[in-house]
């Protein structure tokens, strides 16, 4: 579940492709050694990249 | 004249709608000034009125941070491109319709006249969804369409509901989205003297104000004011409307969408394989060889078929036209440039092709996941995945593909390094070189010494491309930063129209682009290598007579003796002479020096150039060629001029030389300025005469 994010341009673009706090986010897979992470949300399949993850907090279900 | 653009997210099933309703009769074209690529068609309704069918760049809110995006928003604001649409038809895809919206209420809230169209409903059972469009109707207050792209389903229904949209430009009653009070102190400070627009409208005015000049000088000064104060803050605010949406848009379908209880459809089986860790980048490579296997058995056919009507035109107008200039003019120059232009169109369309399927069915999307990592370390991007490819065919299209990257350095270098992958062009130089490098020989049974010597090239052109990037990541300084943040789109068939139109842009592209200046240059060489001065030429022809009746040569080789001392004594002539002391320490002689010239034009021009020096004749024909080659001896060391370090040194000068015109007049296009494609060209063509210089040195 997603909680917050630290503010930036990326927080802009993050949320008009639909992370917005309360939103469930499923990794579905990973490359290895903090590689891209391939990831659902609200339906939609996306892919980012390790440092762009982290500047999501979520609570882990 | 109505203009209506369909507007949607990346991969709503937007382009499919539009090549459904208007065909293939659809133009690729650019806005003014911005090098996106917008497509339109004029479409008729059966009111019989003409109205225009834009095809706008997809994008995710007003809010955008893509070039492309931006260029949508600016449009939508009516910034200076004029091309504002009367209404909109906005796309999402049935199975993503909570997230899609969002930019559907910020429409609603400027005002258009908007008809929402459901697409891919046939995708919706797979999933075990159902959406109540009466509920939809009615909460947005807009008309609501459900169609199939794919199956065609409600398509006539969609072109009456066009023709309505037109008809009644209706409006939906009331904002979908309050704008908080204290922002509308905002607007109403800085707009107290116009009345543009609604208020929200204004709102995004003054968030888009730094790349509009909608604004007047007082209005500025007073943005400036706010955001001194910290009143108005862009980025809070976008924020808190965005999230406001997403809030409303979820309690909206919580009553339209209707969830079954069945299993979800997991369209990611083929992910675990495609996108794996490990068998991912084998798959890729696996596919890659398979795209250039391709080109090379499918595009030989075509590609004879083009040079031997080219060959027949150019014979049957030798013998029409009165013998002279002129008809060498036709002949050697305007059809030779021609066929130099129009014998590429197979490997490029066939490449195209196959790139284009990739990225219909969505696999494009996971290499540029797999590579971005890679990619990213060189300076570029995943994304400049589509343009390295693409490279293999040609530079030129493949140089425009790095559009969709929107870091400007990752994008800039991407420009500057695409022309190290070997193209088209290069392959028949490749071809007539390499034997005096490797021997023909079996390897393995099935592959043979120069098959992997050609493949070794591709590998070097990759090479040479990260390589470069990775110094000029080094030097370029950028503020921008960068994402990757990309949509991985559903796996799907192709949308057979999108190919076709993806081809014939692309083949049409290389033609204009890189065709006049090929043609141009054709000319220009031909005048060079035709005419000389005239004691010369004349000195040239007679030695040519005298040693034809000398040797009894018959009629077809002493024409090709008397071609090779014009030639010899002609300007280019003359040019190749004089830069014999540059390419000496190269292993090259004077010979070599015209054909690197018109190489200049095109690099396969070199290898008819090769031909005429050579005294082969006009008949295209390698071996003979070769053969010939082989046995020119350098007058000074009284050794053949071919050796294994000459072939081997040339081989490399062509794989790392910047010697294309027609590429350095697109990335002066694409960047805007003089200063890339120069920088471009000297980077390019120094290391490749470092490298040729030190292979020859090393292996002589």
């Amino acid at each position: 579940m997603l909680a917050d994010f630290s503010v930036s341009r990326l927080h802009q673009r993050l949320l008009s492709m639909g992370f917005t706090p309360g939103s469930v986010i499923r990794v579905l897979r990973r490359l290895p050694m903090n590689g891209n992470l391939y990831v659902e949300i609200a339906g939609r399949s996306l892919a980012l990249r390790f440092v762009e993850a982290e500047k999501i907090t979520v609570n882990v279900s | 004249m109505t203009a209506i653009a369909l507007i949607g997210n990346p991969n709503s099933g937007k382009s499919s709608l539009f090549n459904i309703l208007a065909g293939t009769r659809q133009k690729v074209g650019n806005y003014p000034g911005v090098t996106v690529d917008v497509k339109s068609a004029k479409f008729n309704l059966k009111s019989g009125e003409t109205v225009t069918l834009l095809d706008m760049p997809g994008l995710y809110s007003m809010y955008p941070t893509g070039r492309e995006e931006r260029l949508v928003v600016d449009t939508l604001l009516h910034a200076g491109t004029g091309n504002c649409p009367d209404a909109i038809v906005y796309t999402v895809d049935a199975s993503l319709l909570e997230s899609q919206l969002l930019l559907f209420t910020q429409l609603i809230d400027l005002g258009f006249p908007l008809l929402l169209v459901v697409n891919m409903i046939d995708e919706l059972e797979k999933r075990d969804l159902a959406i109540d469009l009466d509920v939809l109707r009615s909460r947005l207050g807009v008309p609501v369409l459900a169609v199939s792209s794919r199956t065609g389903e409600n398509i006539d229904e969609l072109k009456h509901a066009i023709l309505d949209l037109v008809e009644k430009k209706q409006v939906h009653p009331k904002p979908f989205y309050t704008v908080p009070s204290d922002q509308i102190n905002n607007v109403r400070y800085v707009f107290f003297d116009t009345e543009v627009g609604n208020e929200y409208f204004r709102l995004l005015q003054m968030h888009h104000a730094d790349r509009q000049d909608k604004l007047s000088e007082n209005q500025n000064t007073r943005l400036k004011e706010l955001q001194d104060q910290e009143t108005f803050q862009l980025l809070p605010a976008q924020v808190d409307e965005t999230m406001d949406r997403a809030e409303k848009i979820k309690r909206l379908l919580a009553f339209a969408i209707v969830r079954g209880k069945g299993k979800r459809f997991d369209s990611n089986w083929f992910d675990r394989v495609l996108t794996h860790n490990y068998a991912g980048p084998v798959i890729f490579a696996a596919i890659m060889l398979f795209t250039f296997q391709a080109i090379f058995a499918w595009a030989t056919y075509p590609m004879d078929w083009i040079e031997g009507a080219f060959a027949w035109l150019s014979g049957e107008l030798t013998t029409i036209l009165p013998h002279g200039w002129f008809s060498s003019l036709i002949t050697d120059g305007l059809l030779a440039g021609l066929s130099g232009v129009m014998v590429f169109i197979p490997q490029i369309a066939i490449l195209f092709f196959l790139i284009t399927i990739l990225e219909e069915v969505g696999y494009m999307a996971r290499a540029v996941y797999l590579f971005d990592r890679l990619l990213q370390r060189v300076g570029m991007n995943g994304r400049s995945v589509v343009a390295l490819i693409s490279g293999g065919a040609c530079a030129i299209p493949a140089i425009m593909s790095a559009r969709t990257i929107e870091n400007w350095k990752e994008r800039l270098i991407t420009i500057m390094v695409t022309p190290f992958i070997s193209c088209s062009a290069r392959i028949p130089v490749f071809a007539l070189l390499i034997a005096f490098v490797v021997p023909y020989e079996r390897v393995w049974w099935i592959f043979n010494s120069q098959g992997l010597a050609f493949a070794g090239l591709y590998v070097l052109g990759v090479v040479a491309a990260l390589t470069s990037a990775y110094v000029f990541k080094r030097i370029l300084k950028s503020r921008d930063a960068s994402f990757l943040l990309m949509e991985l789109p559903t796996y799907r068939w192709p949308d057979w129209t999108n190919v076709w139109v993806q081809v014939r842009t692309k083949v049409g592209t290389f033609v204009t682009e890189a065709g006049k200046i090929i043609i141009l240059m054709s000319l220009i060489l031909w005048a060079l290598a035709s005419f000389g001065p005239k004691a010369k030429m004349l000195a040239a022809e007679q030695e040519a007579q005298l040693e034809s009746t000398q040797l009894g040569l018959t009629d077809s080789e002493a024409g090709d003796l008397l071609a090779s001392k014009k030639i010899e004594a002609s300007y280019a002539g003359h040019i190749g002479k004089v830069i014999e002391p540059v390419i000496r320490p190269l292993g090259y002689d004077w010979k070599i020096g015209i054909a690197l010239i018109t190489a200049f034009a095109a690099r396969e021009v070199f290898v008819g150039s090769m031909a005429t020096i050579y005294s082969v004749g006009s008949e295209d024909n390698s071996l003979r060629i070769r053969e010939q080659m082989a046995k020119v001896i350098d007058p000074q060391t009284g050794k053949p001029i071919f050796t294994q370090a000459t072939a081997l040194s040339l081989i490399l000068f062509f794989l790392l030389a910047m010697q294309c015109m027609s590429t350095l007049a697109v990335v002066y296009k694409e960047t805007g300025t003089w200063k890339w494609p120069v920088i471009q060209f000297t980077f390019m063509t120094v290391l490749a005469y470092v490298v040729s210089f030190a292979t020859y040195q090393l292996m002589s």
